[in-house]
């Protein structure tokens, strides 16, 4: 809770010891953001335990980062209507730019690579996307 | 949802990318980096990934967490 709440996430925040299909953590949106909801589950210990996987700190960056996107403002109204796979992309930035850990911050620079690779494009194109994407937030937060 | 991909999994498929010229992963990034600082372009997420990708599989450093309150 206190992580979330470092990262400025306006919210409950529970743990959920179960194992969820989500990774290990979870944003839900509410009525207000003060009813939003961030849920931890018990894989996120899991995976913060094992130095191959991201650490809970970034996870729950990722988290936060869904939040601003949907709370922001100047982001909501751009990012209301983006696909689901686009909003991962952007919530890993954002959640890139509330790490002040600079492994977590570059671990959620490589989840974004990785999104955007999947989708087919060039290692040279996602790049590029990724930087012009992290000026255009850096702009509008 | 922050997916179940594993970081390991996810460096190797962007080194997978990055190699599909068959340079090597970091020496492309460090090109399209002074590439990129050529034409005056900010280079942080290529930066920030080039430092991931150098520093592979370091054993995870414990951080001071709050304890749970009783």
């Amino acid at each position: 809770m206190l992580i979330a709440k470092a990262f400025g996430f306006v919210g409950n925040v529970e743990y959920r010891h179960v194992y969820s299909q989500s990774g290990g953590a979870q944003y839900g949106r509410g009525s207000t953001p003060e009813a939003d909801l961030l849920t931890v589950y018990a894989e996120a210990f899991v995976r913060d335990a094992d130095p191959e996987d991201f650490s809970l700190e970034a996870m729950i960056a990722h988290e936060c980062g869904h939040q601003i996107l949907a709370r922001h403002p100047r982001l909501a109204k751009r990012v209301a209507g983006l696909s689901e796979a686009s909003e991962e992309i952007l919530a890993s930035l954002v959640g890139a730019m509330i790490c002040s850990d600079v492994t977590d911050r570059h671990a959620l620079y490589a989840k974004a690579t990785a999104e955007l690779l999947s989708r087919g494009q060039s290692a040279e194109a996602v790049s590029r996307q990724l930087q012009e994407l992290w000026e255009l937030l850096e702009a509008l937060l | 949802m922050m997916g179940t991909k594993k970081l390991s999994t996810i460096r190797k498929e962007i080194e997978m990318a990055l190699a599909c010229t068959g340079e090597d992963p970091i020496q492309r990034l460090e090109r399209e980096i002074e590439s990129a600082k050529s034409k005056g372009d900010r280079t942080e997420v290529m930066e920030g990934l080039k430092r991931f990708l150098e520093s592979p599989r370091k054993p995870k450093r414990r951080k001071q967490r709050a304890p749970a309150k009783k």
